[in-house]
């Protein structure tokens, strides 16, 4: 096992290097995203599948399909998608400065990262021993999986914050997204890039996975009381669902309406709720009523799965999208898919 | 009370997701009135009975996570309370032009709200982090919102700079967490040593922060970013959110393992600050864009709060706590005067339709009001008696006597020479008497907002004595 190991480790710094050094931003991409699925393998050697999981299903997955996607954006406006050979790069002499100096940086930075690891891992056992403080509390936690309990009862205030994060990233996106579609050309009928029809093979795998797909998203939201699992990887499946629906041409959520913003808040809006309930008889914020944790932390993870689920797959239908590219727009130099969005912003 | 801080500004938020449709703007006047009610109390609180801790969830602190109120955190509650009231009240008017973004800055406010409560609130590293990271994305959605080019490359230079800093952060909690097997601050504090993996993680958190922080020389995506976004927003940034990294700093410096930090390295961060002092002066006396010139003039006094740790750490304990109490002074006066110069700015701006530092001939006439406003923060920010600014400066410069550090003492004083010359430049401009632009009419409440937070970086002049009482009542902070 260890070769597999080293291996492993070996071909996580490769990926890595490669997204950097590739010529070729579609390369860089895969690359990317077999840098993610290295590295969630790598969490299951480490005994950490909940890891592994969440960085299958969203560093790789959702991530790898949001870049996908804007490269295919770069590809509709006929760019160049090929950074190193526009001009407006600096001369060579001053990036290679400029890499060799990143490359000691990252060396060094490594280096010590490496060197306080092993002196940390030789040092005597830390004063505090969490681990089995989370063992000694989990009955009275509602769940029977320890990270399940960290994450929605001992540090639940942490997950809260952090599904607001992604309410965030969402705000922004369809504040983007609705800035670019009102300064374009209202007639241009949102210009959902028609590629062409999807292709029949491409339908009927559709139809087929999408089932399959929310089922083992129920499961693994189910799963998370007891073993690896949770709100986080079932949201991460659903809008993976979505992401293939929509290839499929099956449209669930293109529009923002007031139906698609309550599921997105919905995860948020019912995890505050019973936080805040339990201070009216007088306990502290996020306290769970004794004989309901169980129940109430099955409710906000299903909550927070659809919200979720909503929120990455918005992030990959409101990311901002050109218009058809019409004849109006004459040759507007390389900037990326943001260009058109300047005849609206300025003041 | 102490979550209600929290629970407010995400309610608030989520309505404003929510319903859209619905006059937001209207609710988030009473929503703030009522947070500036809540952190009042709680500084009452906090002062009657000292500092207070709240075990969130009822799991006490190393398996859950705690909230901690003390003198410091209150007066950044409260701070940040009145702060947001004022500029809230200024982006009802200023935002009625921009139909659209205002749709988007009323949710992402809420959230920066949330956060920077959350921020001084927090006794627990990695809640820090995670709230470090809502106050980057809300910023950075607010800095985006005009979504022009500009300001679109401005919010992704941002973005890249604020997640390079929370890597260098997260990287170092773990070595913590991995170290002592906790992540609450009191806990460590009571048993951090001063060995090299220690010292590992806090560089490694230092230079993340100072990247947020945006401490020369790591400042450079701070002025395209709040020089360009609109003008509550701008203050916004300049006045809390750097304020918010910086304030981590500090809790890891002074207060999570002051063992493990050597008086040289407290030397290089101080030469950061000097270096940050001259740099930004220097810029923003050469930018022909007036809100840029106000950006550099943030980059430039980011720089004095870095003078707390080579006054503070290995110095006696007089002269450690006169920079401590500077250094708050210095945050609380350049708050109010930064954010009182960008709304000030703002409307200059508005009034004129041009950025540019010569299109503002003839303003001291048409638009007095705002440019009086513009002089008072001004007047803070050189640090000229009376204002908040003077007050911080003299007690810097105190403790940079006392302890002997005279080189300090330059920078000090060099500093408000150097703010005095380029805000020199706006003025030698507006009273040219010939007006090149046409003027328009802008609002009073413009003005009125603009005006207040001016005088309160003066009157702070006077009540220093407050924040500085509560400050007393910190722990472990002042030596």
């Amino acid at each position: 096992m260890m070769w597999f190991d080293l291996a492993l480790g070996l071909g996580l710094i490769i990926a890595a290097i490669g997204v950097f050094r590739s010529e070729d931003l579609f390369r860089a991409v895969v690359l990317f995203v077999t840098f993610g699925i290295l590295l969630a393998l790598t969490w299951l050697r480490l005994q950490a599948p909940d890891l592994a999981l969440a960085e299958a299903a969203i560093g790789a997955g959702i991530t790898g399909v949001l870049l996908l996607d804007t490269l295919g954006v770069f590809r509709q406006h006929e760019q160049d998608i090929n950074p190193r050979s526009s001009s407006q790069l600096p001369d060579i002499s001053r990036q290679w400065a400029a890499n060799v100096l990143a490359l000691i940086a990252c060396i060094s930075a490594a280096g010590l990262l490496a060197w306080s690891l092993f002196n940390t891992l030789k040092m005597p056992a830390p004063h505090h021993n969490l681990v089995t403080v989370v063992e000694a509390n989990i009955a009275y936690s509602g769940v029977s999986h320890g990270i399940t309990a960290v994450l929605l009862n001992f540090r639940s205030y942490d997950t809260l914050l952090e599904v607001a994060v992604l309410l965030v990233a969402i705000v922004i996106g369809i504040g983007l997204r609705e800035r670019v579609t009102t300064s374009a050309n209202a007639t241009s009928d949102e210009g959902q890039s028609k590629l062409s029809e999807p292709p029949a093979l491409l339908t009927s795998l559709v139809r087929l996975l999408l089932p399959l797909l929310l089922i083992t998203a129920i499961f693994v939201l189910w799963a998370g009381s007891t073993r690896p699992g949770g709100a986080f990887q079932a949201g991460a499946l659903i809008a993976a669902a979505g992401v293939l629906a929509r290839l499929g041409q099956i449209d669930i959520a293109a529009r923002v309406t007031t139906i698609l913003r309550l599921g997105l808040t919905l995860g948020v809006f019912i995890f505050l709720i019973v936080a805040v309930s339990p201070m009216l008889t007088g306990k502290p914020f996020l306290t769970y009523p004794a004989g309901w944790e169980g129940t109430l932390i099955l409710l906000i993870e299903f909550m927070l799965t659809i919200s979720i689920g909503l929120i990455l797959l918005s992030l990959f239908i409101q990311a901002p999208r050109p218009r058809i590219p019409a004849p109006v727009r004459n040759a507007i130099p390389a900037t990326g898919p943001n260009a058109e969005t300047n005849k609206g912003g300025d003041q | 009370m102490i979550p209600l801080l929290l629970i407010i500004p995400l309610v608030f938020a989520l309505l404003s997701v929510l319903l859209p449709r619905l006059p937001i703007k209207a609710i988030a006047i009473p929503g703030l009135v009522l947070q500036l009610i809540a952190s009042i109390q709680l500084s009452v609180h906090t002062y009657k009975h000292g500092a207070s801790d709240y075990a969130l969830g009822s799991w006490e602190a190393p398996l859950g996570i705690a909230l901690h109120a003390n003198g410091f955190t209150v007066t950044l509650l409260t701070l940040t309370a009145f702060i947001a009231i004022v500029c809230a009240v200024y982006a009802l008017i200023y935002l009625k032009r921009y139909e659209h973004e205002q749709r988007y800055f009323w949710p992402l406010f809420w959230f920066l709200l949330a956060s920077l409560n959350g921020i001084w609130l927090s006794g627990d590293l990695f809640n820090l982090y995670v709230g470090l990271e809502l106050l980057t994305f809300s910023a950075v959605g607010m800095v985006a919102l005009t979504a022009n080019k500009a300001s679109l490359q401005a919010a992704i230079r941002y973005l890249f700079a604020a997640l390079l800093g929370s890597l260098g952060y997260l990287a170092g909690v773990a070595l913590l967490y991995g170290q002592y097997g906790t992540l609450s601050i009191q806990e460590i504090a009571l048993i951090s040593t001063s060995d090299a993996p220690t010292q590992v993680a806090l560089a490694l958190m230092t230079v993340g922060l100072l990247m947020k922080t945006a401490i020369f020389p790591l400042h450079y995506w701070l002025p395209p970013a709040h020089g360009g976004a609109l003008a509550p927003v701008s203050a916004l940034l300049s006045a809390l959110v750097v304020k918010a990294s910086f304030y981590i700093l500090a809790v890891l410096w002074l207060q999570l393992a002051p063992d493990a930090i050597s008086p040289a390295a407290a030397q290089v961060l101080g030469a950061l600050g000097a270096g940050a002092i001259l740099w930004g002066s220097w810029c923003a006396f050469r930018q022909p864009d007036i809100k840029m010139l106000v950006a550099y003039s943030t980059v430039a006094q980011l720089g004095y709060l870095m003078f707390v740790f080579p006054l503070s750490i290995g110095t006696s304990a007089a002269a450690a706590e006169l920079a401590w109490q500077g250094t708050v002074l210095h945050l609380l006066a350049h708050a109010f005067a930064k954010a009182a110069m960008f709304l000030s700015v703002g409307t200059l701006v508005l009034a004129i339709g041009h950025q540019g530092i010569k299109d503002l001939a003839g303003v001291s006439h048409r638009v007095p009001l705002a440019l009086f406003s513009f002089g008072l923060s001004a007047v803070s920010l050189m640090g000229l008696p009376p204002s908040g600014g003077f007050n911080a400066k003299w007690l810097l410069l105190q403790s940079a006597l006392s302890s002997g550090q005279w080189w300090w003492f330059i920078f000090i004083l060099g500093g408000g020479l150097l703010t005095a010359a380029y805000v020199f430049r706006v003025f030698s401009v507006s009273f040219i008497e010939e007006a090149r632009h046409k003027f328009a009419p802008t609002h009073w409440l413009l003005d009125v907002s603009a005006l207040t937070l001016a005088a309160a970086a003066i009157l702070l002049g006077f009540v220093s004595q407050w924040p500085l009482t509560l400050m007393e009542l910190v722990p472990g902070v002042q030596s």
